[in-house]
């Protein structure tokens, strides 16, 4: 077992990105469209996941997705395919440039992206991610089957990626990376109650998964026995990162894209340069900060820069791709993510300046929140979502966390959530949100925060 | 073909695999969108690859490449064998598969107009006209237009004989109106939200949902919402239509009898089920007017297919009848567990590269009696909603909270004023035990939902529910953030 032959090391990665490199090249100079653009996301990917301690699927995933814009004049059209072929990429060149003769004329079509540009963002490639096995990574979740023992079911999932994102155009971008990745989710789950954590990291040596599981099963075994004390109303809460980070992404959704302030969709319309959280939230996009996983330019080539999203409560940008930024008269904030809308995906919220337990400690009445399950949309508009409670939901009394809680439906105002902000905390982690992406954040301490609803667990 | 299958045979049996199966697959999509009049999307989308599965030392090793080569085939192969194998050093028992009989079958989604020969002009043309006629209504934002298509073709082969080829094809579009004003946002969505209606058919349904006929109406009730009365905040009688009613079948009903949910196999991610192994012929899921059906032989549902990708045969099966709970959906795998001698055939993959797991087909509440006025007329007072708008349920699928664009009062058997920002909140078995009446066969329509989520790494399954309008007893309405 843990044949390398198998996998992607440093030099077959490096290999396959100059090859993507010149395929490309080679299809653009041959394209009949006056502009062409050629991108390749490309991955090998591991998983293994898990449940009632044991494995149960077990997966490996090599694939690309090669991804063709042509333009003749102002018609625009994409064809898109997985051959990381010279034949596999002409046919795509060839299909995008048909289609675009019988598309229709598009006066806001600002041109591909011109390079050549520089990429100050450097990624890293770790070998020792790239070729982890599966007897590795089965290795590793034996600790976290053993800790469940017979009181909990450990789930969850161990997987390790290798990608490789090129892109080039007829305007001179060329630009290619190769990076790695790896992450780590657990939940135990007993008789009454339930713990989740996660990890990400690019080296997967960095990843102490033993450690990770002890703070996952902790939570478990603190919340068991939860209590229906607590019904509806408004509570002061402490959100744990990953109901943080989940509010955050449905704010870059909701509205931190150019093409949405154009079509009137954002909740920024008319109020940039307005305050619309408190003071002390401060919310930008950065794929400088390593913590985010960014990759080093968007998908049209466009260097990742910061962007100020938030700041001190006041509404101060929104992304933009080249497309978005020529209507403004603006520059591509490198936020293109190969449709319409540019979205911000490497979310940051500054820090404050408490500990999660001074959080808890100035708390009188309230309920700490460990994670969100299935938020969506009340009103766009205004960023009212619903959603549930899951994982680890505790009553706090008088500074302390007393009990474990049943979990809550809330119905809450994302902006109004922020405006009442009472304390953030110094350290921020990388989070995931409940329907993907995810933001580095702080623990956040919310009042008067709407659970709507119940359950009976 | 036979090449790359062949190897994987002989690549399999020099392992000496329990069992193993490969699916080839070849996917392609066309998608069209206009909005305000400008074409913002026109492309074409395909890929191809193949996944091998096998089951070894008692557990699963899959493994998947877009490189079709016998080389690689046989490759994959061996690297599947090796996951398995580190699978089975933390086994705790060993994966069981019930019998299914070998088929040697081809299937073919009945078309009447295949989607990818009507040409990209043709479709442009439709989407621009639909769009014009939205844009015509005074006060509307935004308008958008879209169409789809989808084509599978695949091979499955297993070490047990059987040999399946199966193209299946969908089709669908629709029409979407947007209305802001200050903070004020509403959507009208004709004949579905998010991107429309879709079936296992070809550009004829397209056709049949008269986009342009249809477009101001909707285009002015979006502008009509803004004025319109707020949703009152009470508990009162609910009638749902056919596209809300199918999401709410979906969360509530579809998701809770995944067997592998039940198991814990998404408990990290998707979550589980209420709907636990106990309940199984005896829980009372709702009134006893309640027939639900899981049925992947049914024309026309983005659920229906020949065989699932275990190769299962298509079926038909009862889920919950006069209001019990009597069967889960399940694969081969997991059927025993449920006391079952077959899989009822509903293991499905997304694509080539991902592993096969539990996914509805059809989930359908079969229909009752009478006409959608008929239902009105029979409703003293309570609120008709229309069209999801949002969706969210928690982790065992209990308690709910929907969001639909549009709703009317009820008044004395009629409908009275437009109602705006209407939702509604329940527990499944509460909801479902106030189901009072269903309307008939003539109002029974399979709604597509083409965008299931589940499983890790992540896949979209394409599935629908057949419903009819229905009426609900003692809901809450009008929840507030």
């Amino acid at each position: 077992m843990g044949n390398n032959d198998l996998y992607m090391t440093t030099d077959r990665a490096k290999k396959a990105a100059d090859e993507i490199l010149e395929m490309a090249d080679a299809a653009i100079k041959a394209s009949p469209a006056d502009e062409t653009e050629i991108v390749v996301f490309a991955n090998d990917s591991a998983l293994t996941r898990f449940a009632n301690n044991q494995i149960h699927q077990n997966n490996f995933e090599r694939n690309a997705e090669v991804s063709v814009r042509a333009a003749i004049g102002n018609r625009v059209a994409k064809s898109s395919g997985n051959a990381v072929t010279p034949d596999g990429m002409k046919a795509l060149v060839e299909d995008a440039y048909r289609m675009a003769q019988v598309s229709q004329e598009d006066e806001d079509w600002a041109g591909l992206p011109k390079g050549e540009f520089e990429y100050p963002i450097k990624v890293d490639f770790f070998e020792n991610t790239a070729v982890l096995t599966p007897e590795d990574r089965a290795k590793q979740l034996k600790g976290v089957f053993d800790l469940a023992g017979d009181a909990y079911q450990a789930a969850g999932t161990l997987s390790n990626t290798v990608v490789t994102l090129g892109v080039v155009n007829s305007h001179g971008v060329k630009t290619v990376c190769n990076t790695t990745s790896g992450k780590f989710t657990v939940l135990y789950t007993g008789s009454d109650s339930s713990g989740y954590y996660e990890d990400f990291q690019r080296d997967f040596s960095k990843m102490d998964i033993a450690a990770l599981a002890r703070i996952a099963i902790d939570k478990a075994e603190a919340s068991k026995n939860p209590s229906s004390e607590v019904g509806v109303g408004k509570y002061t809460v402490v959100l744990e990162e990953e109901a943080v980070a989940t509010m955050l992404m449905f704010l870059s959704w909701l509205g931190f894209s150019a093409k949405m302030v154009h079509d009137q969709e954002s909740f920024l319309v008319g109020k940039m340069g307005e305050k619309i959280t408190g003071g002390d939230i401060t919310i930008y996009d950065d794929a400088t900060d390593a913590r985010t996983m960014g990759l080093p330019f968007d998908f049209e080539g466009v260097p990742k820069q910061k962007l100020m999203l938030i700041q001190n409560g006041v509404a101060e940008g929104y992304a933009h791709n080249w497309k978005t930024a020529k209507k403004d008269g603006v520059a591509s904030t490198g936020h293109y993510i190969g449709r319409e809308e540019p979205l911000p995906v490497n979310l940051v919220m500054s820090p404050g300046d408490k500990t999660k337990d001074e959080l808890i400690a100035s708390t009188d009445y309230g309920v700490l929140v460990s994670r969100f399950h299935y938020p969506n949309v009340v009103n766009p508009m205004e960023t009212v979502i619903t959603g549930m409670t899951r994982d680890g939901t505790f009553l706090i009394e008088n500074g302390k966390i007393t009990k474990g809680l049943k979990n809550f439906r809330f119905t809450q105002n994302i902006l109004a959530a922020l405006a009442n902000n009472e304390g953030l905390t110094r350290e921020q982690r990388f989070s995931s949100a409940f329907f993907g992406g995810g933001a580095v954040v702080p623990v956040a301490k919310i009042k008067d925060f709407n659970f709507s609803g119940k359950t009976d667990f | 073909m036979k090449e790359l299958t062949d190897s994987f045979l002989n690549a399999a049996q020099t392992s000496g695999v329990q069992y193993g199966d490969i699916r080839v697959i070849e996917r392609a999509h066309e998608g069209i969108g206009v909005k305000n009049g400008k074409v913002e999307e026109l492309q074409r989308d395909s890929d191809s690859g193949f996944g091998v599965r096998v089951l070894h030392k008692g557990c699963w090793g899959f493994a998947s490449s877009r490189e079709l080569s016998p080389n690689e085939v046989a490759r994959i192969t061996r690297l599947a064998v090796e996951i398995a194998e580190a699978s089975a050093t933390l086994k705790k028992e060993d994966v069981r598969l019930v019998d299914e009989p070998v088929h040697q079958e081809t299937w073919i989604t009945p078309v009447q107009e295949d989607p990818f020969a009507v040409s990209i002009e043709e479709k442009l043309k439709l989407m621009l006209a639909a769009n014009e006629e939205m844009r015509k209504v005074t006060g509307v934002t935004n308008v958008t237009t879209s169409t789809d298509c989808f084509r599978e073709h695949q091979w499955f082969v297993n070490t047990e004989g059987s040999d399946i080829e199966q193209t299946i094809i969908e089709a669908g579009g629709g029409i979407e109106a947007v209305a802001v004003r200050g903070n004020e946002f509403q959507r009208r969505s004709y004949p579905n939200s998010f991107r429309g209606q879709y079936h296992t058919a070809g550009f004829e349904v397209v056709r049949s949902y008269d986009l342009i006929g249809n477009a101001q109406r909707i285009a002015s009730e979006a502008v009509q919402l803004l004025d319109a009365k707020e949703c009152p905040s009470a508990t009162t009688t609910l009638v749902l239509d056919g596209p809300q009613l199918a999401l709410q079948v979906h969360e509530s009903i579809g998701h809770p009898i995944e067997l592998d949910r039940v198991l814990g196999s998404e408990a990290a991610y998707a979550g589980m089920s209420f709907a636990t192994l106990e309940k199984k012929g005896n829980f009372k899921y709702g009134s006893d007017i309640m027939h639900v059906t899981a049925d992947a032989t049914l024309p026309g549902g983005l659920g229906s297919f020949g065989f699932d990708d275990d190769g299962v045969q298509s079926q038909r099966v009862d889920i919950i009848k006069d209001g019990i709970f009597l069967d889960y959906l399940t694969n081969r795998e997991s059927a025993h567990i449920a006391g079952n001698s077959r899989s009822n055939g509903t293991n499905r993959a997304d694509g080539w590269n991902r592993i096969p797991i539990i996914r509805m087909t059809n989930i359908n509440l079969e229909p009752g009696e009478g006409s959608f006025d008929d239902l009105i007329a029979d409703t003293k007072d309570g609120v008709y909603m229309s069209t999801n708008r949002s969706w969210s349920i928690d982790d065992r699928r209990v308690n709910f909270q929907f969001g639909t664009e549009i709703a009317w009062e009820i008044v004395n058997g009629k409908l009275g004023q437009m109602l705006k920002n209407p939702n509604y909140t329940g527990i499944t078995p509460e909801f479902w035990g106030g189901l009072d009446r269903i309307c008939g066969p003539d109002e029974w329509v399979i709604w597509g939902t083409p965008n299931c989520g589940k499983g890790q790494p992540s896949q979209v399954a394409h599935v629908a529910h057949g419903v009819a309008p229905a009426r609900f007893r003692n809901v809450q309405v009008g929840i507030r953030g």
